[in-house]
């Protein structure tokens, strides 16, 4: 195994280095961002351009790291609803995210909250959307410190401590304190010095990995001869509805997680929104190669054999630890360990934002001091419920998070993505069909996996398996259109407190 | 009439979504690419099948008040 002091050296040399970036990347503030920028002026191409590069690296997190080739490891084809997400996905954040820009611009929102509150003149409304946001982010955030934790258990293997259930736990806590210190230490504004670091980081190591490695072991030829055509090379019958209703719904859901609107209002303007967003498809093309690592694994016995015994986890790192060079191996595994850290920091820090300025402000006046201070203090909270999560969900099926984190997630749909098109929606309608869909989603889950640990997220019909967020997002919509039908039969009207004109275009302000 | 993007937009996605759901077409071995199943090479080639339309309706399908 290629993994040695040298590895260890460069791993956290480049650490240092990026948490030095970390910390003084706040006080360095202005003067980057106004080099951006400059950047960013240089011509309209290149602005274009630095956007998409900055938007495509948060796609590399552990999802595609670690949790698509472990399905990859255990079920073969079906990690390719992935692909199938990914390619969806960007048109429909497309059709989404421009008006949400708009009228975020123009009314001077944060969250899609905010934007829910005016346009169905609904508080509660608001702060259920808030609420269901900040609780699905947790188990994306347990994906991270999981794909954190599968970094280390290789390098911890490689350095000569026996692959045992002390090194796992060792990886566990190391993984957790780390992103504990760095949520803290690097506060509650983003540094734009660490973000273009890690993403230099991250593009090194996916672009060198997905190049060297399948070269090194012989191509895909020796890989998909080694396994059994089904699952592995093609679909069976049976799973093609689980595969579709897997990508759709997930394709669905991902530009209503919180840290993905974030990411869409934060652009400097619509055009670049757009440009950007509809360049995203081709970086699917990095998390599809990335993907096959879990088949490519069988070609290389020693890899294999340590994949296996964490139920393919590692098939990424361990596949690297065996076909590249050891000081390779640390700016790579550093990649894979920052490209956990950074979102899951992210995420920590938006879900408690959200929760302060959407819920605890609706109750009680805090001051801008009180209100970072809370957060600081939620933002901890929300890794320990992380780290809890990970207890109740067996280590053999990380993806297992982030589906259940999208079958709750998808219940914003109707107030938050229907909302943009239509007021017609009546407020306590929206609610209870929110309500209800978060209830049947989680219950179906705990239901299919008999009450105990979560093992799938697909419900069984004589079809085949179903996604059970587009189960909970039916029940959700009937529930809301039979809700509004009422009300209005009793005489409701929808008031327009946003006026269809700030939902398509910029107004200056004079 | 300043709905024409939306309307472009959902049709590109309603056409990937279709593109990806036409399982006899992809889901199995042969032909394969450079020793990968056509079931993966299909789907990846798919996704640059999707950046080309949809960053052909951005650039010719602009919202009112756009340049």
């Amino acid at each position: 195994m290629n993994v040695d002091i040298s590895t260890l050296t460069i791993f956290i040399v480049l650490f240092a280095i990026f948490a030095f970036l970390g910390f003084y990347g706040a006080r360095w503030r202005r003067g980057d961002l106004s080099r951006l920028d400059e950047w960013g002026l240089g011509g309209r191409r290149l602005g274009i351009l630095l956007v998409w590069f900055l938007m495509g690296a948060d796609l590399y997190t552990a999802y595609t790291f670690i949790a698509v080739p472990e399905l990859a490891f255990k079920s073969g084809a079906l990690a390719y609803f992935a692909v199938f997400y990914v390619g969806l996905t960007f048109p429909i954040a497309l059709l989404t995210m421009p008006r949400l820009w708009t009228v975020s611009r123009n009314r001077g929102y944060v969250t899609a909250a905010d934007f829910v509150k005016d346009r169905f003149n609904s508080r509660s409304l608001a702060i259920a959307v808030a609420l269901v946001g900040a609780v699905a982010e947790i188990p994306y955030i347990a994906l991270q410190i999981f794909g954190m934790q599968a970094v280390l258990i290789v390098m911890l293997i490689g350095l000569g401590f026996p692959p045992t259930r002390l090194t796992l736990d060792l990886s566990l806590l190391i993984a957790f304190i780390v992103l504990a210190a760095f949520t803290i230490t690097s506060g509650l504004r983003g540094a734009a010095l660490t973000g273009v670091f890690k993403d230099i980081l991250i593009w090194i190591t996916v672009l060198a990995t997905i190049i060297a490695v399948p070269l090194s072991i012989g191509g895909f030829s020796t890989a998909f001869h080694t396994v059994k055509p089904i699952p592995y090379s093609y679909l069976p019958p049976s799973a093609l509805s689980a595969f579709w209703t897997l990508a759709v719904g997930s394709a669905l859901a991902l530009y209503l997680y919180p840290h993905a609107i974030n990411g869409s209002l934060s652009a400097e303007d619509k055009k670049k929104l757009k440009y950007g967003t509809s360049l995203l498809p081709i970086y699917g093309i990095g998390l599809a190669l990335l993907a096959l690592f879990g088949i490519l694994v069988f070609a290389i016995k020693p890899a294999y054999t340590l994949s296996a015994k964490y139920g393919g986890i590692t098939s990424v790192p361990a596949l690297l630890a065996y076909s590249m060079p050891s000081w390779f191996n640390g700016i790579a595994f550093l990649g894979i360990f920052i490209g956990g850290l950074v979102p899951a920091a992210i995420m920590a820090i938006g879900s408690a934002n959200l929760l302060v300025r959407n819920v605890v402000k609706e109750f009680y006046n805090l001051t801008p001091r009180g209100e970072a201070t809370l957060a600081k203090w939620i933002s901890t909270a929300f890794k320990f419920l992380a780290l809890a999560f990970i207890f109740v969900v067996p280590l053999s099926y990380a993806i297992g998070l982030q589906l259940l984190g999208g079958i709750i997630i998808l219940q914003t749909l109707p107030p938050v993505f229907l909302g943009l098109f239509t007021n017609k929606l009546e407020g306590r309608s929206l609610l209870a069909g929110l309500i209800g869909g978060v209830v049947s989603g989680v219950v179906l889950t705990a239901y299919v996996n008999h009450f105990g640990v979560i093992t799938t997220t697909s419900y069984p019909t004589p079809i085949g398996g179903i996604y059970i967020a587009l189960i909970a997002l039916a029940i959700n919509l009937v529930i809301s259109g039979i809700g509004t039908a009422i009300a209005m039969a009793m005489g409701w009207k929808p008031k327009e407190v946003i006026k269809t004109e700030e939902l398509v275009r910029t107004i200056e302000e004079k | 009439m300043n709905s024409a993007y939306y309307v472009a937009m959902l049709v590109v996605a309603i056409i990937v979504t279709l593109l990806y759901s036409l399982f006899p077409i992809y889901n199995k071995i042969n032909p394969t690419l450079g020793g990968l199943p056509i079931f993966y090479w299909y789907q990846i080639l798919l996704l640059a099948v999707t950046t080309v339309l949809s960053a052909i309706v951005v650039h010719f399908v602009k919202e009112e008040g756009e340049r």
